[in-house]
């Protein structure tokens, strides 16, 4: 499988491409009020309304955490409707990806897009310092980092065992 | 009786004679006395006189050495105050014009160091947009990923293209990473750069203020100790040409010596006169035989007249004069 | 411890004023005062250097000064340095200042 990886703060992720329609520099949006605190705003990318998570508040980090955010520049990683993903690979359309509003994910570096065997996924370890194992797919020992691949159903709100 | 007064007159005679060259011999002993004095006189006041006279070109030789000012060649290896306090004034100038002209120098250099900074955040600023371009064409690339990878097998070429794309993006902004790196390196060479010029081009010009003032103040000392050398230089002369007029006189006085010896030689011809009238006065007019008392008479009358006219003569010959006042003396 | 510049321009006119301490530090101000008028090569104009408020100045101002009347165009120029306390009138005077700017 293909994943595009990024940081967030120390970690390296990764998230497997076919849910990805496309990657942007951050640009401003609108807030949402009464919004949860994670939903950063309402995205306008070429007439399409998506809504933003800041992926670091979502995960839980504290302020702290957090660090200096308005120096950072950051990313917006777009991902794909459950509709869309349907046309590509409909398996994955019904286990990974069910949402169908277009939803974005606010992330720190870019990296790379990496090839990774399905069978050098491992679970995620018991202690893993700023992500919840919930929001885990796997892990991939790579290059001595360990590349984690999230769960952006999970990450996103939808509780994978519920839907199947 | 007779024989008796003859020997008498012979002996007074003789004893005339004998005092007469005994005043003969201290009139030549009084004129050799003068004579010595006066030349001894003479040469002493002369001495005198080249005395002051090469005192005072030695007054005037010291000063003037003192007061020659600007250096020419012959009297370069003379030291006077004048020059050297003038030479230290010129030293001076030209240090301070040698500063000045550093700094003048210096703070072209750091015109230019300024420009060359403002060059090099030109460069920053170049640096920056090579970056946003490789970041867009890192975004660019890695979307064109995610594009081939929804091609599935038909976009594996389009992937490689992609990837390929991504890398250049990457080289690129390493590459304008280093040179910002080079850059920020140049940017403190050149402070530091700047740091040094700073020093060669502040110079504090008290040091010049002071200088120049005791400069000043040295010139005025100088000028104070010619004008009192002038005023000693007019001081000896003026007492060197009293010495001289004075000697002068004296050495008028000394020429006496001419007379002395005229006097001198009027007296020996009256002790000639003298002594020829011992002569005649033979004894034989008085004590002869054969001669009358009116024979004697006559005799003794023409001894007179003879000795009264060879003195009388002798007596016109001599100069009619008594003192300098009278005489007719050229001087010099 | 540096000083201050300020500027005032006319038509034909320019006039710099100098408070403080006239050394090294003053540089990028010194220039900048003068080089909107001396880049444009426009010939004739007068520069009035006021030093009232002038406490100290180095061989460093020196020869910023020297700098300005070149950049100025020497000989044409009309460079004019006013109000000088008399210690520092002295500086330029040493410096033989008296023959290159008028000083008033």
């Amino acid at each position: 499988m293909l994943v595009s990886t990024f940081t967030l703060g120390d970690l390296y992720l990764g998230i497997d491409i076919v849910l990805v329609r496309e990657i942007n520099r951050s640009m401003e949006c609108t807030p949402v009020p009464g919004s949860h605190d994670y939903i950063r705003g309402m995205l306008n990318i070429r007439g399409r309304v998506i809504t933003l998570f800041d992926l670091k508040k979502r995960l839980g980090w504290s302020d702290n955490e957090l660090g200096d955010g308005a120096g950072i520049k950051q990313y917006n990683v777009i991902m794909k409707t459950h509709s869309e993903v349907l046309k590509i690979n409909p398996s994955l359309a019904e286990t990974k990806c069910p949402w169908e509003d277009p939803v974005g994910l606010a992330v720190d570096q870019l990296g790379d897009v990496r090839e990774i065997v399905d069978d050098n996924i491992l679970p995620p370890p018991a202690n893993m310092g700023g992500i919840s194992a919930d929001f885990v797919h796997g892990v991939v020992e790579f290059e001595r980092n360990l590349l984690i691949i999230l769960d952006v159903a999970t990450v996103l709100g939808f509780d994978e065992r519920s839907s199947g | 009786m007779e024989d008796e007064a003859r020997r008498i007159a012979e002996e007074i005679a003789f004893e005339y004679r004998r005092q007469l060259e005994s005043v003969r011999f201290e009139k030549d002993q009084v004129k050799n006395l003068v004579q010595d004095a006066i030349v001894k006189l003479t040469n002493s006041f002369n001495g005198l006189r080249e005395s002051s006279d090469e005192q005072l070109g030695l007054v005037t030789g010291l000063t003037s050495s003192m007061q020659d000012g600007d250096g020419d060649s012959d009297s370069d290896k003379k030291i006077n105050i004048r020059g050297f306090v003038s030479e230290t004034d010129k030293i001076l100038k030209t240090f301070v014009n040698h500063i000045i002209l550093v700094s003048r120098q210096s703070m072209e250099m750091v015109h230019r160091i300024d420009d060359l900074s403002s060059q090099m955040a030109e460069i920053v600023d170049l640096l920056h947009d090579i970056n946003a371009i490789a970041e867009q064409t890192n975004v660019l690339s890695l979307n064109a990923r995610i594009v081939a990878a929804r091609a599935g097998q038909a976009g594996e070429a389009f992937s490689v293209v992609a990837s390929e794309v991504r890398k250049l993006a990457r080289n690129s902004h390493e590459f304008s990473d280093r040179i910002n790196g080079v850059v920020r390196n140049s940017k403190k060479n050149i402070e530091s750069a700047k740091g040094i010029v700073e020093v060669m081009a502040s110079k504090d010009m008290s040091f010049a203020i002071e200088a120049k003032g005791r400069v000043d103040e040295m010139m005025a000392e100088v000028s104070e100790i010619d004008r009192f050398t002038a005023e000693t230089i007019h001081k000896v002369t003026g007492v060197a040409d009293q010495i001289s007029n004075q000697v002068g006189v004296a050495v008028m006085s000394m020429q006496f010596e001419d007379m002395v010896t005229q006097l001198s030689e009027s007296m020996e011809k009256k002790i000639h006169v003298l002594e020829n009238f011992a002569q005649a006065m033979d004894p034989d007019i008085l004590f002869g035989d054969g001669l009358t008392a009116v024979d004697r008479m006559q005799r003794l009358e023409q001894v007179l007249e003879g000795q009264r006219a060879g003195f009388n003569a002798v007596d016109r010959g001599a100069v009619q004069q008594s003192s300098m006042d009278e005489g007719d003396i050229e001087l010099f | 411890m540096s000083g201050t510049i300020s500027v005032e321009r006319s038509d034909k006119e320019t006039v710099i004023n100098i408070k403080g301490r006239f050394n090294f530090e003053m540089h990028s101000q010194f220039r900048t005062a003068y080089q909107e008028d001396t880049s444009k090569g426009q010939k004739g104009r007068k520069f009035v250097i006021d030093l009232s408020g002038t406490e100290y100045i180095d061989s460093s101002a020196l020869g910023m000064l020297l700098l300005l009347r070149e950049e100025a165009g020497t000989n044409e120029s009309d460079i004019e340095i006013i109000n000088a306390k008399p210690e520092i009138r002295k500086i330029l005077e040493t410096a033989n200042f008296q023959r290159l700017f008028k000083i008033s």
